[in-house]
């Protein structure tokens, strides 16, 4: 049963549509990712998937339930914002934090999980740091790893290694590819650069001015 | 070859002296005259008044009256602006500047109409005004309750400046992994929080200096305690001490404010996508609308139909508009050179503290004439002034006025441009400093029309406050220079009545236009300058 569902959807901003009938899936353990333009809709795309805004006609799902159904926060899903989206008046360390604490995760743990990923993200010298300390390249490896953190089991990119090095876009993807495999989370990531995409996903979504292409991954390579 | 820092040192120098003229020189007028008596410096009169046990008393009034008002405004101003977001979108601008418009009117003349309203429903009896016998168990809640009715839209302006300024994609990715109520306490309410409180501590220091309300409620706090000494028996040294108290309280406010709220406030900068309101569903909305018309109709619409009920007839309007043209124009030339005084000044000081940290503490202490209250104000204006010779002319004509209303509002003056200034973009000054253009050009040409719709804000403000102006330049005003608020002033002591009722319409049909007028120019500057902000 996958796991999203696009039916039909379509979406306008001031009468100029973005989204013009989409309509595909999403396995679960699947990746899509979604390629094209500044301005093609790809983060209307995952906003809609996230459950933030409306489509004005259409359906996503996400399990077979509406997006804007329920509670946004139960649902298992993580999301980096194309701009971090970081909350200035917490540090580091109080961002990983509260978003376990929200997840009702046990204190041994939390610190547990927090030491692993302000490893993994290389932010263990910049814990008490507040974002408006850190360079961009730190301010994204915090939102990945206050999206990765939670353990989702979709996870939403928005260009979520525009501003990071070689060396430290490899070691998130290889983390995602491992939870992918280890945890089967769904990922779908919107890029214009598909490089960087082509070792996470298994589809790829062309969108350029409301129309659409999927295709497989594999015959691009 | 001319020194390059020479107009600089010019410009500074001048700013310098006439700050030193606003602000400090009524200080050291008034501290000469309370401390220096008989040819020797001495404390007796102040360490008398301190030791008095009634401080305890006025102290635990005044702090009850703006703690009190701070805490209403608080609720009133953060409720009705977290309400406004809820009402449906084509209300939401209208009833935002209804909401607003109670600011405009100066907290006497609410006081006047609820006064009115009480003593003719025999809540309060005639005889009271006379007798000086109200409870203070009467009157210190009906001075919290008018003074929140005139001060809460202080903090619906910075709520809803905060919410304006809250990117909506800090709180969609708190929403996506905590419930409503955890995003609200642990994201939104920390981000709004320092904005919503430094509404709330200019609610405090207005409060706190406020003498027209508790005067007429009878409350004894600190400025009216002032004003008797000064008016009844000439104490100037009694007086001085019995700020110190205000000072202390005023100063930890402020102190607060730049060490706590205003670094937090700059979390919400103004790139942000604003946050709606989300659905809630036609009830909700309606019940939130009509909790602010609910609130609009108190604040606003009920002492003003007391008011004009009071006036009766249209003729009796006529009859006060035809005796009170002289005052109304005293007050409108007043107003404009105060505004445009307290204009330039601030922003001169401003640009001056932008580059140097030590004028701006200097700066700082532009906040003392405003918290020393009004009538002593006035008192170290009267000091200094006051002597044969040119000082006379000044004091003689309506100068003395204006300088009264500058001294007052000179901080909040600075404080805006100060703000202006410091939230302008760096990169049009550094291209400007690249071009070799002058520091004062720099200023004049480049960040001046960048910042000019705040500057039309402040203009407008400063002229609205110096049209109300009653406790500074009630002692000052000279013979046959009377401004209308200080002809309500000397009317209303002999109670409410049609005449006063009138010139209270009057006073706020000006403060209206002005408001509106502010708007205009505000709205007019930002699109002719497509300015920054």
């Amino acid at each position: 049963m996958p796991i999203i569902k696009f039916v039909n959807v379509t979406k306008a901003y001031r009468g100029t549509p973005v989204l013009n009938g989409i309509t595909a899936t999403l396995a679960p353990g699947e990746g899509l990712c979604l390629f094209g333009p500044v301005g093609a809709g790809k983060t209307t795309l995952l906003r809609l998937v996230a459950g933030l805004e409306l489509p004005d006609a259409g359906c996503v799902t996400v399990d077979d339930v509406p997006a804007t159904e329920g509670e946004l926060h139960t649902r298992g899903i993580g999301m980096v914002f194309q701009d971090f989206a970081l909350w200035p008046h917490m540090s580091v360390e109080k961002h990983l934090h509260f978003v376990l604490q929200a997840q009702e995760v046990s204190r041994e743990k939390r610190l547990e999980r927090v030491e692993q990923m302000l490893t993994l993200s290389g932010l263990a010298g910049k814990r008490r740091a507040r974002p408006a300390a850190l360079s961009g390249g730190q301010q994204q490896r915090l939102a990945l790893a206050r999206a990765l953190i939670v353990n989702p089991r979709l996870l939403l990119l928005d260009e979520p290694f525009a501003h990071l090095d070689r060396t430290t876009a490899q070691q998130f993807t290889e983390e995602i590819m491992r939870r992918r495999s280890a945890q089967h989370i769904s990922v779908i990531m919107a890029t214009h650069q598909r490089q960087e995409a082509w070792p996470i996903v298994d589809k790829i979504m062309y969108m350029n001015e409301g129309k659409y292409q999927v295709g497989a991954v594999q015959p691009l390579r | 070859m001319t020194d390059r820092r020479t107009p600089r040192r010019v410009f500074a120098g001048l700013t310098l002296a006439l700050f030193a003229a606003v602000c400090v020189a009524p200080l050291a007028a008034l501290a000469w005259r309370s401390l220096f008596e008989g040819g020797a410096w001495h404390l007796d009169a102040w360490r008398a008044v301190l030791a008095e046990p009634r401080q305890w008393t006025l102290l635990a009034n005044s702090l009850t009256v703006s703690l009190g008002t701070a805490a209403a405004s608080l609720l009133v101003g953060g409720g009705a602006a977290l309400s406004l977001q809820y009402c449906p979108r084509l209300l939401r601008a209208p009833l935002g500047l209804l909401l607003c418009v109670p600011l405009l009117i100066p907290p006497y003349i609410f006081a006047v109409a609820w006064l009115d309203a009480m003593m003719r429903t025999g809540l309060l009896t005639p005889q009271f005004v006379a007798e000086s016998v109200v409870s203070p168990s009467f009157g210190l809640p009906s001075v919290i309750l008018i003074s929140t009715l005139s001060y809460y839209p202080i903090v619906l302006i910075f709520t809803g400046v905060a919410l304006r300024r809250f990117d909506r994609r800090m709180l969609e990715s708190a929403r996506l992994i905590a419930d409503p109520l955890q995003t609200f306490f642990v994201v939104r309410f920390p981000l709004c929080a320092p904005w919503v409180f430094t509404g709330a501590g200019f609610v405090f220091l207005l409060t706190l200096t406020e003498y027209s309300v508790p005067a007429l409620f009878q409350v004894n706090v600190y400025p009216v305690e002032i004003f008797t000494e000064l008016s009844a028996f000439h104490e100037v040294g009694r007086a001085a001490a019995l700020v110190l108290p205000l000072l202390a309280a005023g100063g930890v406010v402020v102190w607060a404010w730049g060490r706590w709220a205003r670094p937090r406030q700059r979390w919400l900068s103004h790139s942000g996508r604003a946050v709606e309101g989300m659905p809630l569903g036609w009830k909700r909305t309606s019940l939130a609308t009509a909790g602010c018309l609910g609130l609009a109709g108190l604040a606003l619409g009920a002492p003003l139909t007391l008011l004009a009920v009071r006036t009766g007839t249209l003729a009796q309007l006529e009859a006060a508009w035809s005796d009170a043209r002289q005052e109304i124009l005293t007050s409108l030339l007043l107003s404009v050179c105060a505004a445009t005084l307290l204009t330039a000044l601030g922003f001169a000081m401003a640009w001056l503290a932008r580059d140097s940290a030590r004028t701006a503490r200097l700066f700082h202490w532009s906040v003392v004439p405003f918290l020393i209250t009004g009538p002593l104000l006035g008192t170290g204006l009267i000091t200094l002034w006051n002597h044969p010779g040119p000082a006379l002319y000044v004091f003689e004509t309506i100068l003395v006025l204006v300088l009264a209303c500058a001294a007052k509002y000179l901080y909040f003056a600075y404080q805006g441009e100060r703000v202006a200034l410091q939230e302008l973009h760096p990169r049009p000054l550094e291209a400007a400093q690249v071009y070799d253009i002058g520091w004062i050009r720099r200023g004049l040409r480049v960040a001046a029309p960048m910042t000019a719709p705040v500057r039309a804000a402040i203009w407008g403000f400063a002229f609205i406050l110096s049209l109300r102006e009653l406790e500074a330049t009630a002692m000052l005003a000279p013979p046959g220079i009377t401004p209308l608020s200080i002809r309500i002033h000397s009317l209303m002591h002999y109670g409410p009545g049609a005449a006063v009722a009138s010139l209270c319409l009057l006073m706020t049909g000006l403060l209206l236009a002005a408001g509106c007028g502010t708007a205009v120019l505000y709205f007019t500057c930002r699109r002719v300058f497509h300015a920054y902000h």
